[in-house]
């Protein structure tokens, strides 16, 4: 089918997505709004006069893990500078974790659930449901940059009078972001096509999403390196530099990504049928193998494979941000005017080196907390879908299953952290003589408290009060946001301990204080035994 | 011990839902119970609560003489459950979940296993996403009926099934029947529930409204009778037991006579008929239909 009728049906199916989605896009919005305006509002705070501003532009300049997470240090010396380089890459991750979620949840997930199947048989045209699912994600995308230009402008006027370069700028960084979000709005498209569940067009989708984010990062990091950049969705965002120039036509790029691949998702569309991806299926085994006998060996072997694409994730991670730490050092023969800076305010490029290493760490457990609380929501998934009635059913007890779900998310998440942590130490350890291995793995193993204080969290929720899991993400982004932006935001010492990240002793430049630790350990163990309290007391819910 | 099951007032409230109203079930070791009732009922709320994954507000709950709640793990055991509506693993195929299911309940019977997997016609190595409706139910079925347990607790269990595998169904059960195996058997087929069902529970709004034998039941239900007569026969109009009375004459010839009589006065009335000279007589047995739609409709609880 071509031509207008397979377009069919647009209208009120994107009515209908917009109905069920209206108060997620509208909270997401809301957090990025609340992201990049504390950033621009924070700014006389943390650049109170003309020294700081450039001793801090030395310190940011100069930490390679924040170009890494944040790309290159281009102009903090006005607020909108120093808003669009702090916020534009969480921002735009953000916003397009929210197309990606929209596009796949009103496409794969409903051909899933088979309500796309009762869709179908109604007057619509083939191509409806990912048109309207697009043009949701793109409506998103559009109101995000709106959002992200109204508040910056807002903010720009409580400072004082609004001239020409802040709304100009503020336009610019709104439409950086929400053009990100749309080219992630076509990888979702194409993703939905292929592989057989909508888990693997999120997870595929995902992966991109982190691929490019931190090829990104690397690049900017790695002298030499910087076309590398132009490869990634963000690069093209960074380098649109609002505020600073405010180069729109590079906006081109992301849209005609975006046309592309939409037009490849339109093709594969075509050739597939409803409910099955590209990849076809293979059959599986008439008997199980010996080992699947109870909840754990079922729990592992649905994971096994995502577990897989974690582990060897984390590993590249590692090694590639290993890879960096060599070139710390090497950022002050560049730049002697820097070093002094940095000298007079007391700092060596080995302290910088250590901190450099501190801080990766803790970017890395942040990473691998996620992985821990999607394996202990899956729990709560299976439950609703009624995959644990038979299990509990039959022999599974309750505590059984619960640590079938719930232990599995802190060995995982454990097990992905470290894979990451020591490739991350080893490679550091190698290229550079700052610390020796053994120190690094320990400062690097000090962060599994704090991991398993997050996961623990899901494991008591999902025990004794499931319907509250949800809210477990609105924890995980304000720790994320605690963790790597507090500290330069000036927010007082009370706020930034709500982020179990920012206890954990900086073992190689403060040395080891094992008190923290332990708080977090047994907060963590607390809330295990919360959970497996709860999970012998509550009805099992159903759908 | 007696009873598999044995329920006295079982209460349950979803907030202010009561789904379960001092409900009463029991059933015997070796017998195949009907457990029927409109949508909603509460048959799966029960089944629930027998399975431990709900707890009662209210009431005392015994299965195979144990506590549901409490000793869960080691009864479940030796209890199989087929759910209403079966949710397989995406990626598992149905032999797996076959296989996985059996040795968590402590053992399959691998030739039961090979011989239901042909009877029903199942593919075992479809993944679990790939199957129809009705081979899930399959799958779920053969995996119960392949174990070694002495209960059976079947939640709607043929509702997607064609007729031929309803009717190997039906074969099936009866013969767990003859090995002595117990059944609670929720149904909406009320060929299936009279085909093997020994004793039926009637359940409505949460509570159960009848329970006996379908013997017993069907002497509480209304034969319908159409005889031809001599004349027409005195004193029917007066009756209590004779409902639905339609006499017509032609003139000159016999009387035709249709009601519909209470079984329990059956004779009385037939003997009143055959006093006014009986032509012919046509009886039509109570359908459980009409047995089952009287005690599904609105009917006041006592």
């Amino acid at each position: 089918m071509t031509g207008p009728s397979a377009l069919t049906g647009t209208g009120p199916l994107f009515r209908l997505a917009l109905r069920l989605d209206r108060v997620r896009i509208v909270a997401w919005i809301a957090a990025v709004v609340l992201l990049v305006a504390s950033s621009y509002l924070a700014y006389d705070t943390v650049f109170p006069d003309a020294a700081a501003t450039a001793e801090l532009t030395a310190s940011f300049s100069s930490n390679t893990a924040f170009t890494l997470l944040l790309g290159q240090v281009h102009d903090l010396a006005t607020p909108g500078g120093f808003t669009a380089w702090r916020s534009m890459g969480l921002s735009s991750i953000a916003v397009s974790l929210m197309a990606i979620f929209t596009v796949v949840r009103h496409t794969r997930a409903e051909e899933d659930s088979g309500r796309a199947e009762l869709v179908a048989s109604g007057v619509v045209g083939r191509h409806a449901a990912l048109a309207a699912a697009v043009l949701l994600a793109v409506a998103g995308c559009l109101t995000a940059a709106v959002a992200v230009a109204a508040s910056l402008i807002a903010s720009s006027a409580q400072a004082g009078a609004v001239r020409g370069a802040d709304v100009a700028g503020a336009l610019a960084l709104g439409a950086a972001i929400g053009a990100t979000g749309v080219v992630f709005a076509g990888v979702a498209a194409v993703t939905a096509q292929l592989g057989s569940f909508s888990r693997t067009a999120s997870a595929l989708a995902g992966a991109l999403l982190g691929a490019t984010y931190v090829l990104r990062g690397w690049g900017a990091a790695t002298s030499g390196m910087e076309w590398v950049e132009w490869l990634s969705p963000f690069g093209w965002g960074e380098q649109v530099l609002p505020y600073l120039e405010n180069r729109w036509v590079l906006l081109a790029l992301p849209v005609a990504a975006t046309v592309v691949l939409l037009a490849v998702a339109g093709r594969l569309l075509a050739r597939r049928d409803l409910g099955f991806g590209i990849v076809g299926q293979r059959p599986g085994r008439a008997t199980a193998g010996p080992r699947l006998a109870g909840a754990s060996a079922l729990s592992w072997r649905l994971s096994r494979g995502a577990l897989a694409g974690w582990l060897s994730a984390f590993v590249l991670l590692g090694a590639l941000y290993g890879s960096v730490t060599s070139s710390i050092a090497g950022v002050f023969k560049d730049n002697p005017a820097l070093a002094k800076i940095l000298q007079q305010g007391g700092g060596s490029t080995d302290d910088l080196t250590l901190a450099f290493v501190g801080m990766i760490f803790t970017i890395l457990a942040l990473v691998a907390t996620l992985n821990g609380v999607q394996r202990v929501l899956h729990g709560r998934t299976e439950e609703i879908e009624g995959r644990a009635e038979p299990l509990l059913a039959a022999s599974v007890s309750r505590p059984a299953w619960l640590s079938s779900h719930g232990l599995a998310g802190l060995v995982s998440s454990t097990v992905v952290y470290a894979a990451g942590a020591l490739a991350f130490g080893v490679v550091t350890a190698v290229t550079t003589d700052t610390a020796p291995l053994s120190w690094v793995l320990i400062a690097g193993l000090l962060e599994l408290p704090a991991i398993w204080v997050l996961v623990g969290l899901c494991v008591a929720l999902l025990g004794a009060a499931p319907r509250f899991l949800a809210a477990v993400w609105v924890v995980v982004g304000a720790t994320f946001v605690l963790t790597l932006f507090g500290p330069v935001l000036g927010l007082p010492d009370a706020v930034l301990d709500l982020s179990a990240f920012n206890n954990v002793p900086d073992y190689l430049t403060q040395g080891l204080h094992v008190l923290p630790l332990g708080i977090l350990t047994a907060i963590a163990a607390a809330l295990v035994v919360a959970g497996f309290v709860g999970i012998r007391r509550r009805d099992l819910d159903q759908h | 011990m007696d009873a598999a099951i044995e329920i006295r007032g079982l209460s349950k409230a979803f907030g202010s839902t009561q789904a379960l109203d001092s409900l009463d079930l029991t059933v015997a070791t070796g017998e195949v119970h009907g457990f029927l009732g409109p949508n909603g009922s509460g048959k799966s709320t029960t089944i629930r609560v027998l399975l431990g994954l709900l707890s009662a507000d209210a009431g005392a709950v015994s299965l195979l003489g144990g506590d549901p709640w409490r000793d869960a793990t080691t009864l479940h055991r030796r209890l199989a459950y087929v759910p209403g509506d079966v949710s397989l693993w995406p990626s598992l195929s149905g032999g797996e979940v076959i296989d996985l299911m059996g040795r968590l309940r402590g053992g399959l019977d691998q030739r039961r296993r090979a011989e239901l997997l042909e009877r029903f016609e199942l593919d075992p190595t479809k993944k679990g996403r790939t199957y129809s409706k009705g081979n899930k139910q399959k799958v779920a079925i053969v995996a119960a009926l392949a174990s070694q347990v002495e209960l059976l607790i079947l939640d709607e269990p043929s509702s997607g099934l064609d007729p031929l595998m309803e009717s190997v169904f039906q074969q099936v059960i009866a013969e767990e029947k003859d090995r002595g195996r117990t059944v609670l058997l929720s149904s909406h087929i009320l060929s299936e529930v009279e085909a093997l069902c020994d004793r039926v529970s009637i359940v409505r709004a949460g509570h159960v409204v009848e329970a006996g034998s379908l013997a017993q039941m069907r002497h509480l239900t209304r034969t319908s009778l159409t005889a031809v007569l001599d004349a027409a026969p005195p004193g029917l109009t007066d009756r209590a037991d004779v409902h639905d009375l339609v006499v017509t004459a032609s003139p000159g010839g016999p009387v035709t006579v249709r009601a519909d009589v209470d079984t329990v006065s059956l004779g009385q009335v037939l003997t009143v008929l055959a006093g006014a000279g009986l032509q012919s007589l046509t009886s039509q047995p109570p359908t459980l239909e009409e047995l089952f739609l009287r005690h599904y409709s609105a009917t006041p609880r006592p």
